[in-house]
C-alpha cells in the first residue's frame, strides 16, 4: 500500500503553466525590487548628504554665532567683559575680579542683546551695592570689529538709561590694548583707566589699581591732574585723550 | 536576494513537491498559484544557507505547509466555499493512482498531511512531529488512524 501511495503522489506534477507563471512573476518582482533598492540607495545617499550638509551648516552656523567679534568692558568695582557676536548678542562673559565673579553668578547675560545685557547687569540686585552710592561711576568701554561699529555701539549704549547707575562713562578702546590688559589681569576698560593714570604717575603698577573701583581710579586721575603743572612737566596730563564721551544723568552728575 | 538562475533551479527541483503539498491542503488551482508565488518569493528573498539538498527540500516542505495553513486560516476562506472547489486530480492519471489519491485527499486534513509526509516523503514520526510542531505520539496516533481509514477505503491491504 505504501508503494501505491508513493506511486499515486509520484504521478502528480506541477503544470508547466504554473511553473512558467511563477518564474515570470518572480522575474518581474526581482526587476522591480532591484529598481526600488537602487532608488532607495539613491534616496539614502541623498538623505545622508543632506544630513551631512545640514550638520556642517549647523556647526558652521553655531561657530559663526558663538565667535565674538566685538567686546564690551563694564567696570564699576566689578570688572566684566562681554564678548559680542555678529548679531550683537552676548556670547562670552569673563570676569576680572571676585566682585565680577559673584555678580555674573546671579545674572544671565548670554544671548541677550548687548544693550539689554548692560541694562540687566546694571539693574541687577547684585549690582545695587556698587551703583546706588552717591558717587558711583560706571565705566563702559567698547571695542567694535570696525571703528564704525564702535561708534554705533557707544551711541546705542549712551542712548539708554540704566536705573540707579547715574554716572556712566562710555569709551572706545582698541584691540592692541586688550592683550596687554589681559596680561596685566585687568579688563580692557580698567586697563584704559590705568593707562590714563600711568600717564600722570609713571610709577603706578596694574596690581595697585586692580582692586580699586572706577570712582577711586577716576578720583586719583583728577587729583593728579589738579596737582599737575603743565609748564613744569611736559609728560604730565593730556597723554591720553579724555573719555570719548561721558553720559551724566541723575542727581550726581557733577562727580564725573 | 537570490539570482534568477537560483530561483529557476529551485522551481525545477521543488515545483512538484510544492504542487503535491498544495494538493493535500488546497482545493482550487488559484490558491495553488498563490502558494507557488508565496513559497518561491520567500526563497528569492531568503538568505538561508542550506547544508545539503535534503535540508533545502525540508525548508520548501515546511514553508509550503505553513503558507497553505496561513491561507486556510484566512477569515474569508474559512467562511466561504469557492465555486470551483474540486479535488484537483489530473484526468491523465492511471485508475489505481487516481483511486489512491482520492482516498488520501478525502481524509481529514490532519491525517492526509502525515500520510503524505510519511508515505511519500519518507519522514519518520519524530521528523514529522518536529516539522508540524506536534507531539511524536500524536503523529503515531494520526498515522495509525489514517492507515485504518485507508485500509477500509482501499480494501484492507497492509500499509507500510
Amino acid at each position: 500500500m505504501d508503494n501505491r501511495i508513493r506511486n499515486a503522489f509520484n504521478s502528480v506534477h506541477a503544470e508547466d503553466e504554473l511553473k512558467n507563471n511563477t518564474k515570470e512573476f518572480l522575474a518581474e518582482y526581482a526587476v522591480k525590487a532591484n529598481k526600488t533598492s537602487a532608488q532607495r540607495f539613491k534616496r539614502t545617499v541623498v538623505a545622508f548628504a543632506a544630513c551631512f550638509i545640514l550638520t556642517l551648516l549647523g556647526i558652521g552656523g553655531w561657530r559663526f554665532y558663538t565667535i565674538p567679534v566685538s567686546a564690551i568692558s563694564v567696570d564699576v568695582n566689578p570688572s566684566i567683559e562681554l564678548g559680542i557676536n555678529r548679531f550683537d548678542r552676548v556670547v562670552t562673559v569673563d570676569t576680572y575680579n571676585k566682585e565680577g565673579e559673584l555678580l555674573v553668578k546671579s545674572v544671565r547675560l548670554k544671548n541677550l542683546n548687548y544693550s539689554n545685557a548692560i541694562e540687566t547687569l546694571l539693574n541687577s540686585e547684585a549690582m545695587k551695592p556698587y551703583v546706588s552710592t552717591d558717587d558711583n561711576l560706571v565705566s563702559i568701554t567698547v571695542i567694535g570689529d570696525t571703528k564704525q561699529k564702535s561708534e554705533e555701539m557707544q551711541n546705542k549704549i549712551r542712548s539708554r538709561k540704566y536705573g540707579e547707575s547715574t554716572n556712566i562713562e562710555c569709551h572706545a578702546s582698541n584691540r592692541e590694548q586688550t592683550k596687554a590688559a589681559h596680561d596685566a589681569g585687568l579688563s580692557f576698560g580698567k586697563y584704559r583707566a590705568y593707562l590714563e593714570l600711568k600717564a600722570l604717575d609713571p610709577e603706578i603698577k596694574p596690581d595697585e589699581i586692580k582692586n580699586l573701583s572706577m570712582r577711586q581710579i577716576r578720583d586719583q586721575i583728577s587729583a593728579l591732574k589738579n596737582n599737575c603743572d603743565p609748564t613744569s612737566d611736559e609728560n604730565c596730563c593730556g597723554a591720553l585723550e579724555e573719555p570719548t564721551a561721558k553720559q551724566h544723568h541723575g542727581k550726581h552728575s557733577s562727580h564725573s | 536576494m537570490r539570482s534568477e538562475a537560483e530561483v529557476n533551479r529551485a522551481v525545477y527541483l521543488y515545483a512538484d513537491t510544492v504542487r503535491r503539498i498544495c494538493m493535500v491542503y488546497l482545493k482550487n488551482y488559484a490558491d495553488t498559484e498563490d502558494i507557488f508565488q508565496t513559497v518561491f518569493m520567500k526563497y528569492l528573498l531568503s538568505s538561508a544557507v542550506f547544508e545539503n539538498d535534503e535540508h533545502e527540500k525540508a525548508w520548501f516542505i515546511r514553508v509550503t505547509i505553513n503558507a497553505c495553513k496561513d491561507l486556510l486560516k484566512d477569515f474569508f476562506r474559512k467562511n466561504t466555499v469557492p465555486l470551483d472547489e474540486i479535488i484537483p486530480i489530473s484526468t491523465e492519471m492511471s485508475e489505481d493512482n487516481r483511486e489512491v489519491l482520492e482516498a488520501v485527499l478525502k481524509l481529514p486534513a490532519k491525517y492526509k498531511e502525515v500520510v503524505y509526509l510519511h508515505y511519500y516523503e519518507g519522514y519518520s514520526c519524530v521528523e514529522i512531529g518536529k516539522m508540524l510542531n506536534k507531539n511524536v505520539n500524536t503523529i503515531y496516533t494520526l498515522l495509525n488512524r489514517a492507515r485504518e481509514m485507508l485500509r477500509e477505503k482501499l480494501g484492507g491491504e497492509d500499509i507500510g
